[in-house]
């Protein structure tokens, strides 16, 4: 008689391949079937944000700067903390006139994690690393094109970091300057334009161990998935310093570890430079 | 789930890189799902297709609220049902679904299959549908029960008894053979 663990294990182990025509054919009509679905064009401006918005790990954050500023105001947290709430934080960062950020994505139970690096300059010059990809930017307020890699003379260019050559970009990188600079400027603002309906809160507090007289954390939970941002900010500058994602489901995480002391060069951020840089080697 | 959400936001920019590796990682068990609830693998192929264009069309304005996973799955349930409320409609009996046919129009396919997994398709193909559809979803598609009674408009209870009678019949039908 089998058991009933064995009937499960028997059906998830049963597994069905697509062939390779199949995988030709729907490949082909799906992107066919997502150009159609960009050709309506999305009003500028506002909808990034909106579409960051309703991404979970963002009105994690969202709560959490509103829900946890209200309840820094109310709560004793004893004179260094009295305060400091999201708010500053975000506000801080937001006048930062240069900073690298760089994510780790992976898994708790995997060595492996992707790295993604970005650097930003004072004058808003962008640069990105991504696997073997180099990406140059230039954020201008108030514009969401500053990832147009269109035509060469646009506001966007990437290249293959060993020969120089021009590539396509579009990985994570991408994903995430877009998280973090939605209008042409890098803020933590899109952070304040949702409810925390959704969101259950607690804010870590100041005895906790993670927290200590230099750092302050602040943690959100999403009510209906296990999901949960934790982020550190510098109590003295409010800068914030680390942001870590993790889900507990399959054990995903993602770090994102701010620096405010490591200032690059303009040269640095020059695509033409580095081309002549990588075609002389 | 992370990394599906950027791939999601990608698709929303016009990725097609993003959306082929949405493809990749779901193809094989969508298929599985699909097979496992139409019976024949031609019709299932024709139901994943339909998911990731239907997927892809509504890519610039879809929203993830769960797991990418789930929301795929959901898809494919539903248009699983429509084929078969087709077939209904046009007086083709849906159960037990004609084995034979699939085997027709795939024999390469069915000549590679073991013999367990021929005999576990057909006696997955004699289980009433519904129960046929909670062992699916919460085995190849991981759905909770909670999600599987949201899909099939039943109680909590419901949808988790659909399961255990649908695995006990499963366990009836393998270990007596009488798979046909």
């Amino acid at each position: 008689m089998r058991p009933a663990d064995d009937i499960e294990k028997l059906v998830r182990n049963w597994n069905e391949s697509t062939s390779a025509g199949m995988d030709d054919r729907v490949l082909a009509d799906i992107g066919r079937a997502l150009e159609r679905s960009q050709t309506p064009a999305a009003p500028a401006g506002p909808s990034l944000g909106r579409i960051i918005m309703k991404s979970p790990i963002t009105k994690l954050a969202v709560a959490a700067a509103i829900v946890i500023a209200a309840s820094i105001m109310l709560s004793q947290f004893g004179g260094a903390l009295e305060n400091v709430a999201w708010a500053d934080v975000a506000e801080r960062f937001e006048s930062v006139p240069f900073f690298s950020v760089t994510i780790y994505l992976g898994y708790e139970t995997s060595a492996e994690a992707k790295k993604i690096e970005i650097w930003k300059s004072e004058d808003s010059l962008i640069r990105a690393h991504e696997g073997n990809t180099v990406i140059f930017a230039s954020a201008v307020e108030g514009t969401s094109a500053m990832l147009d890699f269109s035509n060469a003379s646009g506001p966007a260019a990437a290249f293959d970091r060993s020969t120089g050559q021009s590539v396509d970009a579009d990985g994570m990188a991408c994903v995430f300057l877009r998280l973090l600079c939605p209008k042409g400027r890098f803020s933590l603002d899109t952070l304040l334009e949702s409810s925390p309906d959704d969101i259950e809160i607690t804010t870590v507090a100041a005895d906790d161990p993670t927290a200590s007289e230099e750092t302050i954390v602040f943690d959100a939970k999403h009510k209906s998935t296990p999901e949960r941002v934790r982020i550190w900010a510098l109590r003295r500058s409010k800068l914030p310093v680390r942001l870590r994602f993790e889900d507990p489901r399959n054990g995903e995480c993602a770090d994102f570890l701010f620096n405010y002391t490591d200032k690059k060069d303009a040269a640095f951020f020059n695509p033409e430079v580095f081309k002549q840089q990588a075609t002389a080697n | 789930m992370l990394e599906d959400r950027l791939l999601v936001l990608r698709c929303r920019h016009g990725s097609r890189d993003a959306m082929r590796r949405i493809y990749l990682k779901h193809k094989d068990y969508l298929l599985t799902l699909a097979r496992g609830l139409l019976g024949e693998r031609t019709e299932a192929e024709d139901v994943v297709h339909d998911v990731f264009v239907r997927f892809a069309e509504s890519a610039a304005t879809f929203r993830l609220t769960g797991s990418l996973k789930g929301y795929l799955a959901t898809c494919t349930a539903n248009l699983a049902r429509d084929r078969i409320r087709a077939k209904v409609r046009r007086s083709e009996s849906p159960e037990p679904w004609d084995r034979a046919r699939g085997v027709v129009s795939d024999p390469e396919a069915h000549a590679v299959a073991t013999e367990q997994r021929a005999r576990l398709e057909q006696a997955l193909d004699q289980l009433p549908y519904e129960q046929r559809e909670a062992v699916l979803l919460h085995l190849k598609a991981d759905m909770t029960f909670k999600d599987i009674a949201k899909l099939q408009c039943v109680s909590l209870s419901t949808a988790h008894g659909r399961y255990r009678y649908g695995l006990d019949r499963l366990r009836s039908l393998l270990n007596s053979g009488v798979c046909q």
